[in-house]
């Protein structure tokens, strides 16, 4: 009760918005509140700064000197050696990363950010993480917060959220370059540069570009020969920070990505894929009387052509508009209220019979308030309205009408957490979170074919009138601290609901039947719910004379409860069958000098997934697997650190996916910071 | 016994979480986040800084914190965007010409806050108790973990604020 009157007495407060101070407009200085704080800050938990140790949802944070002793060439390499992460590499260039379980191929349930702007793919959800335009050397950390957080993220924050922060032009003077070659004949190449301008303008440049051979088939005559593709991809990007007067900044980022790679899309066909991106976000930031006062508004467009699945080439643009003012009302309460619009486009095809469009009003509210000096409490609401439409007209063979598409859906999302600090050493959190996973794009409609049968076709479409899935997330933590060991860990418990849950087109029945002058069409359609109970375990510590270590361990076990006669099967979404139920991940890491060498034991247990068919969708065993990788680096002077670092040093090639096998990857870098 | 074995585990924590050190106060890294934290006023001081070291002469504990801060800072600390000397100073001879006083623990908290006040001074100790008194405006420790205490009214009183950012994740009072 004292809890709920503390927070019924802060909201009230909230219309009042004054105690704000003028002072200089700041973007939020990571480091120096991180060497303030002495540990890593974050604002994804909440949108305010807070530090990560005392952040209401379960959080990771993986440092920009965790990503430098990686010896990772991309992102999901590194993601996957967290608790909670599971990668499914399909190729040389291609992954798909989930957070607690129901990874698949292009996985719409993750929303993947870069400082806060939307990275991923709009059109069906997913992330080409071969294609986000951020060098590992401009990334400040990477956090990761697991469990739905749409309240205040929005769309496809519902298994989790990854927002990589770089670094701020402003405060941060960063400047690298990197070469890097190995085997499967792997070269990339990367370029950070810091400029400033006096006080007034600071900017950062960066570029990229890799390339490596494919992994070879050796197993399966299912992926052809001709779907296989050497990655290789591009990117360039700016980021620049104007203060324009003492209290206002003013934020430009831009950028290009272009990639190529060989893939699995959800119904388990390997093909080509080509995507061209490119992303342009201007924001204000206003230190204001009444708070930190932020508008931006972005625009991303993303072109993406499927090979090798019917040719789908997607055109998509997603426009975003936000105002937020986040302020301290009172010496224990911060609140944050945000509007955001979102217009999202993408063309219908490879049958294109025109484009399907939403426009999204979101507002949101974030109340967090300090109840007692142990006790802190966090609530967060965002209601999404979504107007759907279809701009264009389907042929008359086609059962679907444009009428159809004129169709509103209301959402609520919703995060509650507690957090008690019982001691200096011992935090305990307990959370609450309702996400909502949008219908995508291709979902309601961008995805339109139609497979030739002896005497008809079948349409294969989107659905206008499928339903949002709702995650809901129950979650206890303790986080544990160990000073005398120098060490600390956490254990988290948690049991998530998804209801809604969504299939794509299943080929093993009709969803509308033949009429005299109509075809059979089959579509995305809501098949039943699940759950999961799952925990996950961490530890990490620092030992004498440079040693450190970190161990972790996540169970989930993941239960369909299908509507009935849906075969989740022929949806591509037996989750039970195709979620690991084991991971786990051992590291350790000396630095003596100039010398640092670091070695990583990441363990999957055995899972289910959909082999690569062009017939009706099964399931089969994947094996469990273990793999070692290593890194050893030398600095050859202050600035220059030469390294060899290797994937999967423990066999030259494992099946970890229904995708190619993993081979054995050795990589020697030259890098330069200054 | 299988009984007992399998939820041994719920006792785990327990016996885990009684493991905490007792807190042991560190001058050198206090000091170096009180200079941090200076960076986060509004308006607030930039490059080389001099800071007043408060103490009180007839208490040994108070000059042997004195002499403790001024071997921390040396002939310059670096503290985020700032570089901090110190400056001994007795209560009763507070002046201006420093960005901060740091007011070790046994002086006359409410002497050194009248004479801050009148020079506009802000009062920084590792004393929470001279927050919590108002004669501070803000406190800072460092052992086990970093805690930053701001008084609001004894800011407002000499007429400085903090940054947003900063003050969403200190406790002000």
């Amino acid at each position: 009760m004292k809890i709920l009157a503390r927070l019924l007495a802060a909201a009230s407060g909230c219309v009042v918005l004054a105690s704000g101070s003028a002072g200089f407009a700041q973007s939020i200085d990571y480091g120096s509140l991180e060497q303030l704080f002495n540990e890593p800050v974050t604002t994804s938990a909440t949108g305010s700064p807070q530090r990560a140790a005392s952040a209401p949802v379960p959080m990771d944070i993986i440092t920009a000197a965790d990503i430098k002793r990686s010896g990772a060439v991309d992102i999901p390499t590194i993601l996957g050696r967290l608790a909670g992460i599971n990668v499914l590499t399909w190729g040389a260039g291609s992954s798909d990363v989930g957070v607690r379980g129901y990874d698949q191929a292009k996985s719409p349930r993750l929303l993947v950010l870069i400082n806060g702007r939307q990275v991923y793919t709009d059109s069906y959800g997913y992330t080409d993480w071969s294609a986000l335009p951020v060098r590992l050397e401009e990334i400040r950390q990477i956090e990761v917060v697991k469990g739905p957080n749409s309240a205040l993220f929005g769309f496809n924050a519902v298994s989790g959220v990854i927002n990589i922060v770089t670094f701020n032009p402003k405060y941060d003077n960063v400047n690298a370059a990197d070469v890097t070659t190995g085997t499967q004949a792997y070269a990339g190449i990367d370029l950070v540069k810091t400029f400033k301008l006096g006080d007034i303008l600071s900017s950062r440049v960066s570029l990229g570009a890799s390339r490596s051979n494919e992994f070879k088939n050796t197993d399966n005559p299912q992926i052809l020969s001709t779907s296989v593709e050497n990655p290789k991809s591009l990117s360039a990007s700016l980021d620049s920070i104007a203060q324009l007067t003492a209290h206002l900044q003013a934020r430009l980022e831009v950028s290009w990505t272009n990639d190529d790679q060989s893939t699995v899309v959800p119904n388990s066909i390997y093909t080509r894929l080509s995507s061209y991106t490119g992303s342009q976000r201007l924001s204000l930031l206003d230190e204001s009387p009444v708070g930190l006062l932020e508008g931006s508004v972005y625009q991303n467009e993303s072109y993406t052509k499927f090979v090798d699945f019917g040719s789908i080439d997607w055109k998509n643009k997603v426009l975003v508009a936000k105002v937020q003012d986040l302020v301290k009302i009172d010496p224990r309460d911060t609140l944050r209220v945000a509007l955001e619009y979102r217009h999202n486009e993408m063309n219908s095809d490879p049958i294109n019979t025109g484009s399907v469009f939403y426009n999204v009003y979101s507002p949101s509210v974030m109340l967090t308030s300090t109840i007692t000096s142990k006790i802190s409490a966090t609530v967060a609401a965002r209601y999404d309205q979504l107007k759907l439409g279809f701009d264009g007209a389907f042929p008359s063979y086609v059962q679907l009408t444009t009428a159809e598409y004129n169709r509103t859906i209301g959402a609520f999302s919703a995060n509650a957490g507690l957090v008690y600090t019982a001691t200096d050493n011992d935090t305990f959190r307990v959370s609450y979170a309702r996400g909502v996973q949008s219908p995508t794009l291709a979902e309601l409609g961008g995805f339109h074919a139609a497979i030739p049968e002896p005497f008809f076709a079948v349409d294969i479409t989107g659905n206008p009138s499928i339903e949002p899935s709702i995650v809901t997330n129950y979650e206890a933590d303790w986080d544990k601290a160990l000073p005398a060991v120098a060490a600390k860990g956490y254990l988290r418990l948690f049991y998530q609901t998804t209801t809604a849950v969504k299939g794509i087109p299943a080929e093993t029945g009709l969803n509308l039947y033949p009429t005299a002058t109509q075809e059979p069409l089959i579509w995305f359609q809501n098949v039943g719910s699940s759950d999961m109970t799952g925990l996950e375990a961490a530890a990490s510590g620092a030992l004498p004379k440079g040693w450190r270590w970190n161990a972790n361990y996540t169970y989930t076990n993941v239960q369909n409860e299908p509507q009935a006669g849906v075969n989740l099967v022929g949806h591509f979404a037996d989750y039970a069958a195709t979620t690991p139920k084991n991971t786990a991940n051992l590291g350790l890491g000396w630095t003596g000098g100039k010398w640092t060498a670091d070695g990583w034991l990441h363990y999957t247990s055995s899972y289910q997934d959909y082999p690569i068919t062009y017939g009706l969708p099964y399931l089969a065993k994947v094996d469990g697997y273990a793999n070692l990788d290593g890194r050893v680096a030398y600095d050859l002077t202050k600035t220059l650190t030469f390294a060899i670092s290797g994937q999967q040093l423990n066999s030259a090639r494992i099946i970890e996916t229904v995708g190619l096998p993993v081979e054995r990857r050795i990589f020697a870098s030259l890098s330069a910071n200054w | 016994m299988k009984f007992r074995m399998r939820w041994a585990w719920i006792g785990f924590p327990l016996i885990v979480s009684q493991l905490a050190l007792p807190a042991h106060a560190d001058t050198s890294k206090d000091v170096q986040v009180a200079g941090r934290a200076l960076s986060f006023l509004e308006n607030g001081p930039s490059g080389r800084v001099v800071i007043g070291v408060v103490y009180d002469p007839s208490k040994a504990s108070s000059v042997a914190q004195k002499d403790a801060v001024m071997a921390a800072l040396g002939s310059g600390l670096d503290a985020g965007s700032l570089t901090l000397t110190g400056k001994p100073m007795e209560v009763g001879a507070i002046s201006g010409g420093v960005a901060a006083l740091y007011l070790t623990g046994g002086v006359n908290f409410a002497a050194a806050a009248a004479s801050a006040k009148a020079h506009k001074l802000i009062t920084i100790s590792a004393d929470s108790a001279c927050v919590n008194s108002g004669d501070c405006v803000m406190g800072v420790t460092t052992t086990p973990k970093v805690e930053i205490k701001v008084n609001r009214a004894a800011a407002a009183a000499i007429g400085v604020s903090f940054k947003s950012a900063f003050r969403m994740m200190i406790t002000e009072i």
